[in-house]
């Protein structure tokens, strides 16, 4: 639900005013991470560190904001509710979210949170404030994102999309986000986010805290498509209560410096959660995915598939840590990671990290860096398929793999389509 | 069609082909036997163009062409075919768009417009009974999860959407019981036209029964050493190998 005039006055500001005030404080004394962190080994943050940039805030200010047009950037085939946020602010007139089912409550986070306590309640709870720079930076300036708060048993009639918009030229954006979702027993819903930069690259951090209660079930799909030259950092947490299902889908390739974060934790058995990534990067780029499930409950399921082609002198980072706690008997954790390097210069840093406690269980994983194979390719040419195109089509339907277990089937052809030209533009 | 002149090929510093000297025409069938090791898979593999190997000297003309400095989806283009001793599984490509895209990239090379999507189904479908191809493994990934069988039949089957003027069987028998090879005969007897050739090369003389050749070489340490007709196939099954390598010896 949306209205244009937003007071920030309530339950949010009184819930959040001490924390925001203590962020604030620390702002002065930030150290970012460096590669002598071990979580930041491989991922120098030189190129977003020496950013100047401008707080979303300011920039409002400072310049004039025309409208953009948001049709060029909706999803082919998508029927959504569509929530927009034009240079990191949310934009209520470019927003269309008008049937939602009763007990659904989606929209900005501080509206949302001013509505409902238990979204208040939510932020700073999974992610806290003094956890790194970024989270600091996130939690002072805490304004934007999204909330959704869907009461239990309701499934949620179609797919949220939120649209972040950045087309300023002007100045380069510093952008937080923090995004806020509670999913009551049994209640379904999935969203779908993309980021579309056409300004200066801005620097994007997002964050988000989900609780998956009871039997709920969230479909979330994350499009790194369209990221230029931005830095973005990211960090999402979920919880997932007995018997919810977590899917996250996570497509990167655009953007200079690219880092997920991506943690689940289960706190009652039968959860299952599902990770499926795509990376490519070139010239320059880094595209960093750290992931964790923590397995701390007994039977459980994680199902993680990443998948990745770099090439020139792009470098990825795959770092999948699958945690299973002592008393998380009976999980089942499968996690794979292939990559694909296509240049003498391309480099790949796998870390598959299986720490396991319990006794019975049943955990796999395997990781494996390789080249386009030259039979493959040989047999192809030799049926008159030109090189170029050969090898086309065989990174097609290795990084296809991915799109195909895309939860969102509708959108799998546009998104083979859009893959298809991001291959052949690779450097 | 194919003319090969004192063709010498090596893999580093070991020279597997020492002067291949073979003319095929239009509508012949010619079969090159050998024993293990001889070089007839390095004859398929340098015509049709595979790397890794280093060709030092000799030629290979094909319809008045050097085919030795074209690529090999060039040469295949020109109208080569090679059917491979071991077809090799791409995951996640599908059949019918693998051929889709090598006939109108055949097609393109050649300065022809791309094929109509109805008229490639229909061709799949007719081309597919000739070697009695199962439709469903048309939708399937190329060669995933096929039979030995079936990836040979598979082969012929390109051979059929293709429709080279030269084919070359690359111990298309081997690992084949007596059915499927009688299908995947079946097919190539089907497909000879005047037009067309056949270099057929197998290690029996099992597969000459079903594809009669007019011509049969012995390829030998390099060269082909025994040229004749089908008969030398026969004898070559009933005596071995060895007496005409010693008569070449002696020779």
């Amino acid at each position: 639900m949306i209205s244009p005039v937003i007071d920030t006055s309530l339950v949010w500001q009184e819930h959040f005013r001490e924390k925001v005030a203590d962020a604030k404080n620390r702002l002065s004394s930030l150290n970012y991470p460096t590669v002598r962190d071990e979580e930041w080994k491989y991922t120098p943050l030189r190129t977003l560190t020496s950013k100047k940039t401008v707080s979303v805030e300011e920039a409002f200010v400072s310049f004039p904001q025309p409208t953009p047009d948001v049709r060029p950037h909706l999803l082919l085939g998508l029927d959504a509710h569509l929530l927009v946020w034009h240079n990191g602010k949310f934009c209520p007139e470019l927003s269309r979210i008008l049937d939602l089912p009763e007990g659904v409550i989606a929209g900005s986070v501080l509206e949302v949170a001013n509505q409902k306590s238990a979204i208040a309640q939510l932020a700073g709870r999974l992610i806290k404030t003094d956890e790194s720079a970024f989270t600091v930076r996130n939690t002072a300036f805490i304004q934007e994102g999204f909330g959704l708060h869907i009461e239990k048993g309701v499934t949620l009639n179609k797919p949220i999309m939120l649209l972040y918009l950045f087309d300023n030229h002007e100045v380069a954006l510093e952008a937080n986000f923090r995004n806020l979702i509670r999913l009551e027993k049994n209640a379904k819903a999935s969203i779908i986010e993309k980021w579309v930069v056409s300004g200066t690259a801005p620097v994007i951090v997002p964050m988000s805290e989900i609780s998956l209660g009871h039997q709920a079930n969230l479909e979330h799909l994350s499009l790194q498509t369209d990221l230029a030259d931005s830095c973005s950092v990211s960090l999402s947490r979920i919880e997932q209560e007995q018997d919810s299902i977590y899917l996250n889908d996570t497509l990167s390739w655009s953007g200079q410096l690219v880092r997920n974060n991506l943690e689940t934790v289960h706190l009652g058995s039968n959860c299952q959660t599902f990770y499926n990534g795509l990376y490519l990067a070139d010239s320059d780029c880094i595209i960093d995915n750290h992931t964790l499930v923590d397995h701390a409950v007994p039977h459980c399921e994680s199902n993680e598939t990443y998948k990745g082609i770099v090439s020139g002198t792009g470098k990825a980072v795959f770092n999948g840590k699958v945690m299973v706690r002592k008393d998380a008997q009976k999980t089942n954790a499968y996690q794979s990671n292939n990559t694909l390097l296509l240049g003498e210069q391309a480099l790949v840093y796998a870390k598959p990290q299986l720490e396991i406690y319990a006794d019975d269980v049943k955990c796999s994983h395997g990781a494996t860096v390789g080249q386009v194979d030259g039979q493959e390719l040989f047999y192809l040419r030799a049926r008159g398929i030109s090189e170029p195109e050969a090898r086309k089509l065989l990174l097609l339907a290795f990084a296809g793999e991915i799109i195909d277990k895309v939860s969102f089937e509708q959108l799998r052809a546009s998104l083979f389509d859009s893959l298809s030209v991001r291959l052949s533009q690779l450097s | 069609m194919l003319t090969i002149n004192g063709l010498k090929a090596r893999i580093e510093e070991k020279e597997i082909l020492k002067g291949i000297n073979l003319q095929i025409n239009s509508g012949e069938v010619h079969a090159i036997m050998g024993p293990n090791g001889s070089g007839k898979s390095t004859l398929s593999s340098v015509i049709a163009g595979k790397e890794g190997y280093e060709i030092t000297e000799g030629e290979v003309i094909f319809n008045g062409k050097e085919m030795l400095d074209l690529a090999p989806e060039e040469r295949a283009a020109e109208g080569i075919f090679l059917a491979f001793q071991y077809p090799v599984e791409i995951p996640g490509v599908s059949n019918t768009n693998f051929l889709k895209t090598a006939i109108n990239e055949q097609r393109k090379y050649r300065g022809e417009a791309p094929v109509e999507a109805t008229a490639f189904l229909k061709m799949m479908r007719e081309k597919a009974e000739i070697v009695g191809l199962k439709p469903e493994l048309m939708k399937r990934s190329v060669n995933q999860g096929f039979s030995g069988g079936e990836k040979k039949r598979n082969e012929i089957f390109q051979l059929a959407m293709l429709n080279p003027q030269l084919a070359i069987l690359d111990e298309t028998d081997s690992g084949l019981d007596i059915d499927a090879l009688r299908a995947v005969a079946d097919g190539v007897n089907q497909l000879r036209t005047k037009e067309n050739a056949f270099l057929v090369i197998t290690h029996y003389q099992r597969l000459l029964d079903y594809i009669i050749p007019d011509f049969v070489h012995v390829l030998y340490d390099g060269k082909i050493i025994r040229s004749g007709d089908k008969s030398l196939a026969l004898e070559l099954e009933e005596k071995g190998y060895d007496w005409v390598i010693q008569e070449s010896l002696i020779a």
